[in-house]
């Protein structure tokens, strides 16, 4: 019989600690366990046929941190230390002959990985495929002690692309019921279920007591089979010695209860032993197992957060989309990824709860900037996103980054197109907007739309994709073309809805092209759509009236109770508050944002951008700057006035791309942090300022290696660069850069700073200028290039 | 927890000096946001230790070199490992910020800064207490990269306390802690209250912009 066969079928037992095993047989703090398989190959032996003869049905073997990165100086191989540990738990099944199952185990890389740390995800998806293929011989594979969603994305794909064994995945989870990087247990079930996991569960950090209750909030959630290996209890200390200290038979007390709630396994973690495991088998091989239920949930996640459809509706931004946006245009030719994760923070912050990200544009490597978008914007807000693309490798490769399940946008009735993107949805998981047109185009009539919606969600059955990953779009036409258009999108929309059962989502505001007062019908026709059953509206959040639209629906629907969300965030046209005449300059000065860009758009009215540049937006900046060298004004206040004229910039700097007059950069400079070296704080507030006075920045980000410095100078020319180091271990890096940029480019200039930094030091290094602050570097670059 | 906003304003860059009103405002609505979003942790152990000469001590046959470090723990009976942090929300919050409004960038810096110094006295406060009922009196935090003890000891001090796995704080090649907002440190347990100068008048870089008067 196949692992498969019994899984879900009746209660597993798993086996017990091994880690905890050997540090009692002697193993050292930082002495890799896995090793052991060779020294201590009887040990590990003995240890997996006390747990088969303790009645597990599946053991685990010896591999939990058999990864490259840890043995790097072991003096073994990956594959080695794998297949010695397979071979021993295969050794152990056969001694004893039992029917059991060898797991080949993986846990955490040991390194977190980006944006929280360093590791990039292809990195770590490497690091797990190596284990795979190495552990073909194992029954399944078994991810566990997981803390990251990201990182089990990474363990999940490399072993559903490597090895055709099924995929369980166990988590690790704090006592407030969260992983470590935020997801609670709800998030891990929905993620998890789409990656394709063949079951799910919980292991280590709490005992059999704590875990039960997360069992149960799993078992809610989960259509897969869920099993649970607790530690004996929670770690105490004594003498130095870390002990786990619940017996045997109050331990599978407890686990026999978790058996009773539905688990499809249990077995131990920390602090187990072969008797914990045989009164944990005696008790729970009883206990006749009922079959996981199927749940019916339209679920996206973010890393950390899930998003419900069906129930109260939900908003989607839908501004990171060069379609008519300029100056996102622009952005995304240049790659600056800072304007779009700005565009994020925006449209959070106006409670979207999830966000659109749409980065076509003819002549772009979408494949590659999509992936550089989502991991952007996934890095500075916490809903989940909507990945957006008609190009299917763009798609594909957004999706592989993504964490979490997203709203994949889209498919249509078209067989081309369900046969490209339904694989995706299956294979990386999500929920699927599907428009209603195929080959013949939009159906004119409601009829037409909904055979359409029929064909896609028969044919993703087809897929194993079912309706509950599906979310229809009635497709919004304009009305100025037709008055009846709005009527057959809201009446399909309302048969998708109720009738089919299917979650439903429109984008509004093409409703209203072509005709004056355009957010007017936009408001209205989504007030309209959420009465008929819409379910998600992409829409503008930072429209104060469709907003307010939708929190009056909400309120009057019953979804916001005592008025809370409406009376927070409803906005009225602000009261004007009398400030008297502010001007450009002093809204700088004063550190008023909104002001800032509103009396810049005024200005331009009347005079030339670079007028306003030079008569408004530089006094300004220059009076806040010398404020600040003088101690009248502080870091927070200088940035906040750096941040409104910012916002003068962005309005101007589309008037002069309409003008088509170019404007003149001041010089351009690259700054990083350098090698080993992760604060950069301070490199970053340089940057903002160096670009309010003009300047262009190349921003090479942090723990930049020397020579990519110098291939950025090379590349694009540079007279000066700006290092940033923090520590006086990194400064040796600083040292090493200056030297390698002498050497190679010695006309070119570096100016220093950070923390530990001093004059002296910074002329030891070889350094041209050291900037005690911000303000310093700016003065010193105005020179340097005045000189030129 | 209480969060200090003398050491707010001092981190931020205030100099001494008060700031307006809608300064202040900002700063209590991003205490709030931090507060409900930033999750901290810590994890301590109490380990016993043999010095060797004057500049070493071992711990379960793990070496550390610090002249410093072994002269304080003459004196003391055991030792305490402490980690904490802030967790990769707080990194999160400051990646949020860098890229939509610098201001509040540099005062979240700040406000998770005072936090996390917060947090670990918070928790060392009740350590102390619970050491007292056994006469033994806690000395102030020494992490890896004060004085004479090299930043490389944080490797071995990471294994001893199984930081990674327990509290999911990781270290890269040049041994900097991730997430950023994370603290680890020996802590001497002694039988008499340690009274040493500590803070910014044991330190040596006497030009330094946040130093303490």
């Amino acid at each position: 019989m196949s692992f498969l066969d019994k899984l879900g079928k009746e209660i597993l037992i798993f086996d017990g600690a091994m880690g905890t095993v050997l540090q009692k047989n002697g193993l050292l703090a930082g002495e890799l366990p896995e090793l052991w398989c060779f020294s201590h190959e009887e040990l590990i032996l003995n240890t997996h046929k006390a747990y088969l003869e303790a009645g597990a049905d599946v053991i685990t073997t010896n591999t939990f941190g058999a990864n490259s990165l840890k043995l790097k100086d072991s003096g073994y191989t990956t594959e080695q230390v794998v297949r010695q540990a397979v071979s021993v738990a295969k050794k152990a099944v056969s001694q004893s002959g039992r029917e059991a199952f060898v797991a080949l185990d993986m846990g955490p890389t040991g390194k977190l990985l980006e944006p929280y740390g360093e590791l990039p995800f292809e990195k770590a998806y490497e690091l797990y495929a190596e284990q795979v293929k190495a552990g073909d011989e194992a029954d399944l594979i078994l991810i566990e002690t997981m803390g990251d969603l990201y990182e089990i994305k990474a363990a999940v794909l490399a072993a559903k692309e490597n090895s055709s064994l099924p995929v369980l995945v166990s988590m690790i989870f704090n006592e407030d019921g969260r992983l470590l990087t935020g997801a609670d247990i709800k998030t891990a079930v929905f993620t998890l279920e789409a990656l394709g996991a063949d079951a799910i569960g919980l292991n280590c950090g709490l005992g059999p007591a704590q875990m039960k209750g997360f069992a149960k909030t799993m078992l809610k959630y989960s259509s897969l089979p869920v099993f649970v290996n607790p530690n004996a209890g929670l770690p105490e200390v004594v003498d130095g010695v870390t002990c786990y200290n619940v017996s045997a038979e109050e331990f599978s007390d407890e686990t026999e209860k978790i058996a009773l709630l539905g688990a499809a396994g249990v077995g131990g973690c920390c602090g187990t032993t072969p008797e914990h495991i045989r009164q944990t088998a005696c008790k729970c091989k009883q206990i006749k197992y009922k079959p996981v239920k199927e749940k019916h949930f339209t679920a996206v996640t973010s890393y950390s957060k899930t998003v419900l459809l069906g129930e109260k509706p939900v908003i989607i931004g839908e501004r990171i989309n060069p379609t008519g946006k300029k100056l996102l245009k622009q952005a995304l030719k240049d790659g600056d990824l800072d304007f779009i994760a700005a565009e994020a923070v925006k449209q959070t912050d106006k409670s979207s709860d999830i966000l659109d990200v749409n980065v076509g544009l003819p002549g772009i490597d979408e494949p590659h900037l999509l992936t550089l978008a989502v991991k952007k914007v996934q890095s500075v807000v916490d809903v989940p996103l909507q990945i957006d693309s008609s190009d299917i490798t763009a798609l594909e490769a957004a999706l592989r980054v993504y964490n979490g399940k997203p709203i994949i946008n889209s498919v249509n009735g078209k067989q081309e197109s369900m046969q490209s993107v339904f694989p995706l949805v299956k294979k990386y998981g999500g929920v699927v907007v599907c428009l209603t047109l195929d080959e013949n185009g939009i159906p004119e009539t409601a009829e037409g739309r909904i055979k359409i919606a029929e064909k896609i969600i028969n044919t993703a059955a087809q897929y194993g994709i079912s309706k509950d990953d599906l979310i229809v779009d009635t497709l919004t036409l304009t009305v100025s073309t037709g008055a009846e258009n709005a009527e057959v999108t809201l009446d399909s929309l309302d048969y998708v809805r109720h009738t089919l059962g299917v979650n439903t989502v429109l984008g509004v505001s093409n409703v209203s092209f072509g005709l004056p007062l355009r957010e007017s019908i936009n408001t209205a026709f989504f007030t309209m759509a959420m009465q008929r059953g819409l379910s998600a509206g992409i829409i503008n959040p930072l429209s104060d009236s469709m907003m307010n639209a939708y929190y009056s629906f909400c309120a009057l629907s019953g979804y916001d109770e005592n008025f809370e969300s409406y009376i927070a965030n409803t906005t009225q046209s602000q009261s004007v508050t009398n400030e008297g005449d502010v001007t450009l300059k002093s809204a700088i000065i004063k550190g008023m944002e909104s002001k800032a860009a509103e009396c810049a758009k005024k200005l331009l009215e009347t005079a030339e951008p670079l007028d306003i540049i030079n008569s408004e937006i530089i006094p300004a900046l220059d009076e806040v700057g010398q404020g600040f060298e003088k101690g009248t004004v502080f870091l927070p206040g200088l940035l906040m006035s750096a941040d409104c004229a910012k916002a003068a910039f962005d309005v101007i700097k589309l008037k002069i791309k309409d003008s088509g007059v170019r404007q003149q950069s001041k010089g351009r400079i690259v700054i990083a942090t350098v090698k080993g070296d992760i604060h950069d704080i301070g490199k970053n507030i340089v940057k903002v300022l160096l670009e309010n006075y003009g300047f262009d920045v190349i921003d090479l980000g942090k723990d930049v290696p020397p020579e990519r410095i110098l291939e950025a100078v090379k590349e694009n020319d540079i007279k000066l660069v700006g290092l940033s180091a923090l520590m006086t271990t990194t400064v040796v890096h600083m040292e090493e850069t200056i030297r390698l940029l002498n050497r190679e480019c010695p006309e070119v200039k570096t100016m220093v700073g950070g923390a530990v930094l001093t004059k002296d030091y910074a002329e030891n290094i070889g350094a041209d200028f050291y900037s005690k602050d911000a303000m310093g570097t700016v003065r010193y670059a105005e020179r340097f290039f005045e000189n030129k | 927890m209480e969060l200090r906003q003398s050491e707010i304003l001092r981190y931020a860059g205030f100099r001494g000096h008060t700031p307006d009103e809608a300064m202040l405002k900002k700063i209590e609505q991003l205490k709030e946001e931090i507060l409900s979003s930033v999750t901290p942790r810590s994890i301590f152990k109490d380990v016993t230790f043999e010095t060797f000469g004057d500049e070493s001590f071992f711990i379960s046959g793990v070496a550390f070199k610090s002249r410093k470090l072994t002269s304080q723990l003459k004196t003391a009976k055991r030792l305490l490992l402490f980690a904490a942090t802030l967790g990769p929300e707080s990194d999160r919050l400051l990646r949020k910020y860098s890229v939509s409004d610098r201001s509040k960038y540099v005062l979240t810096q700040a406000i998770l800064t005072e936090m996390i110094e917060s947090y670990s006295n918070e928790i060392c406060d009740g350590l102390a207490e619970k050491y007292k009922n056994e006469g033994l009196y806690l000395m102030p935090r020494f992490s890896a990269g004060y004085a004479d003890l090299e930043l490389t000891a944080q490797k071995s001090f990471f294994e001893l306390l199984d930081i990674s796995k327990r509290i999911g704080v990781t270290l890269n090649d040049e041994c900097l802690m991730t997430p950023s907002k994370s603290v680890t440190a020996f802590i001497g347990l002694g039988t008499k209250p340690f009274c040493t100068k500590n803070g910014c008048s044991a330190c040596d870089k006497t030009d330094c912009e946040f130093r303490r008067e």
